[in-house]
């Protein structure tokens, strides 16, 4: 599957964002809740949020989790859950096949 | 997932397809630049870079050359112009659903780092260098395309555990998708000059316990033949060596007796709108040529080998 280098790399550089992604894939499918998720990965929820769907000025909803389409956001009884989609999966995947070789060159982008 | 036969006409069918839509992608480049505008005015070669906003010379003189290749513009007495229609691009309209998807945006990535590439050569967009881009490298040679010609590779040698196989130019890729058929018992060397690509594909070796894959980083020209091998690969590999020929002699170095090299590379004969793909792999550094279907079989004739083909990207000598 082709995923833009340039959101790997983002996303590489990208610690919290990284994290929640890995949180997910270890539980995938199943989803989490907000806090969940913060609690697991040891982060603020408000900054959590952020790296979900985006907030304010500090985490642009552009380049969200959600957005990018690496983690959908699923409702049920008023409650939100975050679930890692198919391709967030892949990302992943990605993500940790290319960690020695971004260690190595931390490439531009 | 079929018989040789087939699978090397489904390759065939996307390689041709991608010479094609390269071709339709090097039009949609001149049009947008107003390459051909200008052209059409009868403008000169050096002329043209002055006219044209946000040019680098380098990459327009090139895609000047890939023009006149494909018979899209001609130069006379220093005048540029458009020459008479050339033969359009051509899909398998039969065939469509043998292709891949996956190529798709590898050719549409390229197509957008052809536009960085006339702004700056340097530009932070354009990631064909093998390390700085190693991550899209990966990508490109994880297409089913790839796989599908390693899977031709597996068969047409009938690679099986116990065997030896040296792979010239391995990226990060093939030392999975090949060296898993030789193993526990046999040995899988690859060598890539790429230290960012071994760094990938080395990680995939160590999470699979693949011991029995040897990945070394080094220029494939300077690897001394210290021992031999049932299987010599050299996919997509010639493409960036002038001397194709001693890059070929020095391949069957390896072989022991009995042994078979197997050459992947589209066969520039076999395409017509070559040149257009070659545009594209132009912005790779390294990359000299596609080779010559008559340069393999040359060197397995003078060589005394036996040689044999399949289809459009494939050659056998053993």
């Amino acid at each position: 599957m082709y995923v833009d280098p340039f959101v790997i790399r983002s996303l590489n550089r990208s610690e919290l964002r990284k994290r929640i992604l890995f949180y997910l894939d270890s539980i995938y499918p199943s989803p989490a809740y907000l806090s969940e998720i913060a609690r697991a990965i040891g982060s603020d929820p408000a900054n959590v949020k952020g790296a979900l769907v985006g907030l304010g000025n500090r985490y642009s909803e552009d380049s969200s989790l959600v957005n990018l389409g690496l983690v959908e956001v699923i409702e049920k009884d008023g409650f939100k859950h975050y679930a890692l989609t198919n391709y967030g999966r892949n990302v992943v995947k990605l993500l940790k096949s290319y960690h020695p070789y971004y260690s190595l060159f931390r490439p531009e982008g | 997932m079929g018989s040789v036969e087939r699978l090397v006409r489904i390759l065939d069918e996307n390689v041709s397809a991608w010479v094609e839509f390269s071709f339709m992608y090097l039009m949609l480049f001149g049009f947008k630049h107003g390459i051909f505008k200008l052209a059409g005015t009868y403008t000169k070669r050096e002329e043209l870079e002055r006219l044209l906003p946000k040019t680098n010379g380098t990459i327009l003189n090139r895609a000047l050359d890939a023009y006149a290749e494909l018979g899209v513009m001609e130069e006379r007495n220093g005048v540029i112009r458009i020459s008479h229609p050339p033969t359009a691009p051509e899909l398998p309209w039969d065939k469509l659903d043998v292709l891949f998807s996956d190529w798709v945006p590898i050719l549409e990535g390229m197509y957008r780092m052809a536009d960085y590439a006339f702004l700056s050569e340097r530009h932070p967009r354009m990631i064909l260098d093998f390390d700085k881009g190693a991550d899209f490298w990966d990508m490109k040679l994880s297409q089913g395309i790839n796989t599908l010609y390693r899977d031709i590779i597996v068969r047409i040698t009938k690679l099986r555990d116990g065997m030896t196989v040296l792979d010239l130019g391995c990226g990060s890729v093939s030392p999975v998708e090949i060296g898993r058929h030789v193993g526990p018992n046999g040995m899988y060397v690859g060598v890539d000059f790429s230290v960012g690509l071994l760094s990938i594909a080395k990680e995939r070796v160590k999470e699979r316990g693949m011991d029995w894959v040897e990945l070394k980083n080094m220029d494939v020209r300077n690897v001394i033949p210290s021992r031999k091998y049932d299987v010599v690969i050299m996919s997509f590999i010639l493409e960036y060596f002038r001397d194709q020929e001693g890059m070929l002699r020095k391949g069957l170095k390896f072989l022991n007796d009995g042994g078979k090299l197997v050459v992947v590379d589209p066969f520039r004969e076999e395409y017509e709108h070559i040149a257009a793909w070659e545009f594209f792999e132009g912005f790779t550094p390294e990359f000299a040529a596609f080779p010559s279907r008559k340069t393999v079989r040359t060197v397995a004739e003078e060589e005394g080998l036996n040689y044999k083909e399949f289809g459009k990207n494939i050659a056998l000598l053993y």
